[in-house]
């Protein structure tokens, strides 16, 4: 069952306008003085001035959160990249010197134009390694090339996150493991 | 009196005198005025701010320097023409429109007299109908000229819609003129310093109320605003006719259509609100004159003030609601009424 | 003849079938991890165990032989309670960092846990440190975390390669996989214990960390390093090759295959040749495409057959049964003489690898005898190269020896079509880039005459040309008359005259060698199929099918 719509059957006072448009210039002007003289309804925001705050789950730029070292917390295991609807993270993995650690990424590229900021890939780091928490904006740049986030820069933006950084690599695997097994239910 | 040197410099002088004073200073003044007052106004409807950036160091003066800010950016950026345009109809397009919008306000009595308007002519309304009607060409060549499908479709709609109300628009007139038994503005004028049985003033407003509200739709569209302004139509034709102006180009285009606004109200104000007279005041004291000019010049804001008012409270209607309106409701009105207007008049002459 | 009931299935089998393969006939799947196919049966990872009616304890499906009237159940609450126990007891101490796991994808144990257990662990200790990224030779590289020990990698150096490298050492949960002390495991096939692997214990150095399973392009083809033709499937990811692993097939290679042939398909990862010379005004040579060079080559033979000019064909024993029949008909409408390049010979053993290098060698020997009257080998060529104003050598890797260049550069004109610069077409006035034989359609025919298609795992490069196409195009404005299959004829056309035309060939259809292949008529000189590898009974081949390829299964719910 359809929502029902009363439609107005136009007589002839509403054919000829005449009394709807000055209902309409009357409540237009009443608009006009009250936001001249009284309550004011302005909506604007006066914007390099004035900001609006950001909500906490704004997805800004990524960033890539670093371990106790300073080493990219990142084990290359490019969930990321599987989970990227827009196939924009390259990821190039290689032996870490750290057997526990095993892999770790020697590239890791976002293409910031392909990027539709989804937030899959934070959704899917079973790290924390990767996340959106930057509250920084893309900006325009005058290359393509410039528009693509590598590792180095990724890493710098993890200040700006409010994830806790750092952590034993070890312990936060198994205990992050058996998280994982019991999450499979 | 004989046409001698001094007579004719004497001529002159006045016309240049009344033309500065009163096109120049109010007419450009208030088009001018209107260019940032309609972004404001209707920003301020909206519950928004309109423009206010343009500043002289500190000043901003609520944006007021907008209307400064915009003939400056207007005459200094590219003016650009399209490459398969006319050139010669394109540039020529926008003054079309431009001049006989300025020329009209010869006939506009500002004031009691035969002085206080730039040409005396007896022709008087029917001047206004014949060069305001030159407008149309402006706004169809400039749209041709561009040789742009959206302009062009945008030009014939300006072509069918303002022939189409310059028809209901003359009709509705004739009635005015059968009331007051002329066609000379002045005379027009003179003749609502009457009353209708002593109270209500003889304005055509009261005289003619349904002539009043036909002018006043008929006379929007004729200037193709909102909310018959579907040969800009945004939605449907990019920016219509004016889609490959720029700069200067615009700017004219967009100032006619200001000027247009100014010559709606003063032409409303003339023939439906009294025009100078103020009810219960007579006399030609340069006092009682000078508050007869502002009488005039304050009807005709309130008539510029209902065109923007409405343009901001109506939508858009569809083109063919508004050929429609045009031919089917309006024009019959104007003709039921100057049926009505003749069978009254006949029967107050019988009695 | 046993009957036996499988879960309500009733079915006949021979004596001494394993209930495993009892219940594979029937259509019932029973979970595996130590059992392999190809290797003897260990039954110790329990993960196979099935109630039988009337014995007292569930039994390993492996390894029990079938007794007439056996009633088995393989989903009864006590067998689901089993395996849940044996997958809970293999993970007690598996890192579970499948995230950094290879294997993740296509592990066993990945997928035995989610379809048969699905359960948090109860550990609260510690778990069992190992070795981690343990190298135990120069290709393969151990995780002992993630190891089950189910032996199959020890058994398969016990038994295929017969080297023993590997061994379990020490009990219990610190048993682990390790080689003897000096002893590394390095042997021609070591990179099978990879893929035996059921989960990510053991990987292979070249592709470890290099790509996740679940990006691979997986394509059946056949390797083409020597002459046994294994049937592989090629894993690539944007046209690159990053992995090579055996395909079952009985009649050649059973489940395995060597690291040599995987090496030779790893070369597909460089760019082939895209693009050759010609001579330009002024003799020098100018880059071309294949185009190109095939324009200049045609002009030399309209020029030949003008002024009776003698042609060489030389042909490597390499090519596609296609290509060789279209160079064939064209040499023998040209009436040149057909010389076959051969490949050194290699190192053979008794599992796998052929001596003999060349792919196609019987093919070519066959076709060539049929289609081209003049057939040569090409160490005579050295001899007679005074006699011909033009060679042409059809060589896409390079097979002909040094001599046998220069007895080709000998020539007034030389024109050479090859896949890799070397030094026959250094000496070459043309030179025309070849499409690789895995990125076009051909077949090619095994040493034991087995015939296989290559399905063309990768994608060609378009500037050039596959022989095939190069011969067609070659043939009417060199002797005016066309070959009846043109420049556009796949080959699965020309293979079919290839059957017309070749007695060996003739019972063949390209569509049947599809899956397996198929083998030659035996008769004439060619040798009978060999026997089969592993000499068990032909079943479905036991890979793992990646998990994002077949539909999801919770077979409990959660």
């Amino acid at each position: 069952m359809g929502k029902l719509v009363n439609r107005v059957e136009p007589d002839l006072v509403l054919q000829s306008y005449v009394v709807e448009v000055a209902k309409g210039v009357t409540l237009v002007t009443k608009q006009f003085l009250r936001n001249l003289f009284g309550r004011k309804d302005i909506v604007t925001v006066q914007y390099p001035e004035d900001r609006r705050a950001y909500t906490p789950r704004f997805r800004g730029k990524h960033l890539l959160t670093k371990r106790d070292n300073g080493d990219v917390r990142c084990v290359a295991c490019m969930l990321c990249a599987t989970a990227c609807p827009a196939n924009c993270i390259t990821i190039v993995a290689a032996e870490h010197k750290d057997a526990d650690v095993e892999k770790f990424p020697t590239t890791f590229e976002i293409d910031l134009l392909k990027c539709i900021y989804c937030g899959f890939c934070e959704e899917a780091c079973p790290c924390d390694a990767i996340r959106m928490d930057s509250g920084v904006h893309t900006l325009p740049t005058f290359t393509r090339r410039d528009q693509k986030a590598g590792k180095i820069n990724l890493l710098e933006l993890a200040k700006l996150s409010t994830a806790a950084q750092g952590g034993e690599h070890r312990a936060e695997s198994h205990a992050g493991a058996q998280h994982g097994r019991g999450g499979h239910h | 009196m004989p046409l001698t040197g001094n007579v004719i410099l004497d001529l002159v002088l006045w016309t240049v005198i009344k033309f500065a004073a009163f096109v120049l200073v109010f007419v450009m003044g208030t088009a001018t005025v209107l260019t940032w007052l309609e972004r404001k106004y209707s920003a301020v409807i909206q519950n928004r701010i309109g423009p206010n950036r343009a500043n002289l160091g500190a000043w901003r003066l609520g944006g007021l320097l907008h209307m400064l800010a915009d003939p400056i950016k207007m005459l200094t950026k590219e003016d650009f023409a399209p490459d398969t345009a006319n050139p010669w109809m394109f540039r020529l397009a926008p003054l079309v429109a431009f001049v006989p919008a300025m020329v009209v306000f010869s006939v506009i009595p500002f004031g009691p007299g035969e002085h206080m308007m730039i040409a005396n002519t007896e022709l008087g309304i029917l001047f206004i109908f014949a060069i305001a009607s030159l407008n149309v060409y402006g706004s169809v060549m400039g749209a041709w000229a561009s040789n742009n499908k959206w302009s062009l479709m945008g030009g014939l709609r300006i072509s069918a819609q303002m022939v189409s109300y310059e028809v209901a628009i003359g009709l509705t007139l004739c009635g005015v003129f059968m009331i007051y038994g002329s066609t000379d503005l002045q005379d027009i004028v003179v003749a609502q310093g009457a009353t209708l049985g002593g109270v209500l003033p003889a304005w055509g407003l009261f005289t003619q109320p349904v002539a009043a509200v036909l002018y006043l739709t008929c006379a929007i569209a004729e200037n193709k605003r909102a909310p018959f302004d579907v040969a800009e139509a945004e939605a449907e034709l990019a920016a219509g006719y004016w889609t490959e102006y720029s700069a200067m180009g615009f700017a004219v285009l967009a100032l006619a259509e200001f000027v247009e606004i100014v010559l709606i109200g003063c032409v409303g104000a003339t023939l439906f609100l009294g025009g100078w007279q103020i009810p219960g005041v007579h006399g030609d004291t340069p006092v009682i004159m000078a508050a007869q000019v502002a009488a005039f010049l304050l009807k005709t804001l309130f008539v510029i003030w209902l065109q923007l008012t409405i343009r901001w409270t109506l939508p858009r209607f569809r083109y063919d609601q508004v050929m429609r309106l045009g031919w089917r409701i309006l024009l019959p009105a104007a003709l039921v009424n100057l049926v009505v207007t003749g069978v009254a008049l006949t029967w107050i002459d019988r009695n | 003849m046993p009957k036996v009931t499988i879960d309500g299935h009733e079915i006949e089998v021979a004596p001494k079938t394993t209930i495993l393969r009892a219940a594979k006939q029937v259509g019932v799947e029973i979970p595996v991890f130590c059992y392999h196919p190809g290797l003897s049966i260990a039954a110790n990872c329990r993960m196979c165990l099935v109630e039988i009616e009337k014995w007292p304890k569930p039994q390993p499906a492996c390894y029990t032989e079938v007794g007439d009237g056996m009633v088995i159940h393989t989903a009864t609450a006590k067998v689901r309670a089993t395996q849940e126990a044996v997958l809970e007891f293999i993970l007690l101490n598996h890192p579970v960092d499948c995230p950094v796991c290879d294997q993740a994808g296509e592990c066993v144990l990945q997928e035995h846990y989610v379809t048969y257990s699905a359960k948090a662990s109860r550990l609260s200790h510690t778990k069992t440190g190992k070795p981690k990224a343990k190298p135990l030779g120069p290709t393969v590289v151990l995780d002992a975390e993630r190891c089950i020990v189910c032996t199959r990698c020890v058994r398969f150096c016990d038994e295929v390669t017969k080297t023993s490298e590997l061994t379990v050492e020490d009990r219990g949960e610190h048993a682990e996989i390790t080689t003897p002390a000096g002893v590394e495991l390095d042997n021609p096939y070591s990179l099978n214990v990879v893929d035996i692997c059921p989960v990510g214990a053991l990987t292979s150095r070249q592709f470890r960390f290099q790509r996740r399973v679940w990006f691979l392009d997986m394509k059946p083809s056949v390797c083409t390093g020597c002459a046994r033709g294994c049937a592989v499937r090629v894993d690539s990811h944007a046209n690159r090759v990053e992995r090579v692993v055996p395909r079952y097939n009985p009649d050649v290679n059973g489940y395995w295959m060597c690291d040599a042939g995987r090496q030779s398909l790893d070369g597909l990862r460089e760019e082939g040749l895209t693009s050759g010379w010609t001579p330009g005004p002024n003799g020098e040579a100018r880059q071309s495409n294949a185009q190109d060079g095939l324009r200049v080559v045609a002009g030399w033979l309209q020029q030949a057959r003008a002024d009776d000019t003698k042609v060489a064909v030389a042909l490597s024993a390499s090519l596609g049964n296609e290509d060789l029949y279209a160079w064939g008909r064209l040499a023998k409408e040209m009436a040149a003489d057909v010389y076959l390049l051969r490949k050194p010979a290699g190192q053979g053993d008794a599992v796998l690898r052929r001596a003999d290098q060349d792919c196609n060698l019987t093919g070519a020997q066959a076709i060539l005898g049929a289609v081209a009257p003049n057939l040569g080998d090409a160490e005579q060529l050295a001899a007679r190269s005074g006699d011909y104003g033009i060679a042409i050598a059809v060589d896409p890797d390079g097979a002909a020896s040094a001599q046998v260049a220069e007895a080709l550069a000998a020539t007034d004109r030389l024109a050479v079509f090859t896949c890799v610069r070397g030094p026959l077409g250094d000496g070459a006035q043309v030179l025309v880039p070849l499409t690789p034989l895995h990125q076009r359609e051909a077949t090619i025919t095994n040493a034991d005459g087995w015939v296989q298609r290559l399905g063309q795992p990768l994608k060609p490069a378009v500037t050039t040309v596959a022989p095939h196409v190069a011969a067609a195009a070659l043939a009417p404005s060199a002797v005016e008359v066309l070959l009846d299959f043109g420049e556009k004829t796949r080959p699965a056309e020309i293979f079919g005259r290839v059957a017309a035309a070749v007695p060996a060939f003739k019972h063949l259809t390209y569509g049947e060698l599809s899956d397996l292949g198929r083998g030659l008529t035996h008769g004439g000189d060619l040798a009978p199929a060999r026997p089969r590898v592993d000499g068990t009974p032909q079943w479905e081949p036991d890979t793992v099918t990646p998990a994002h390829q077949r539909p999801f299964q919770l077979r409990r719910g959660a």
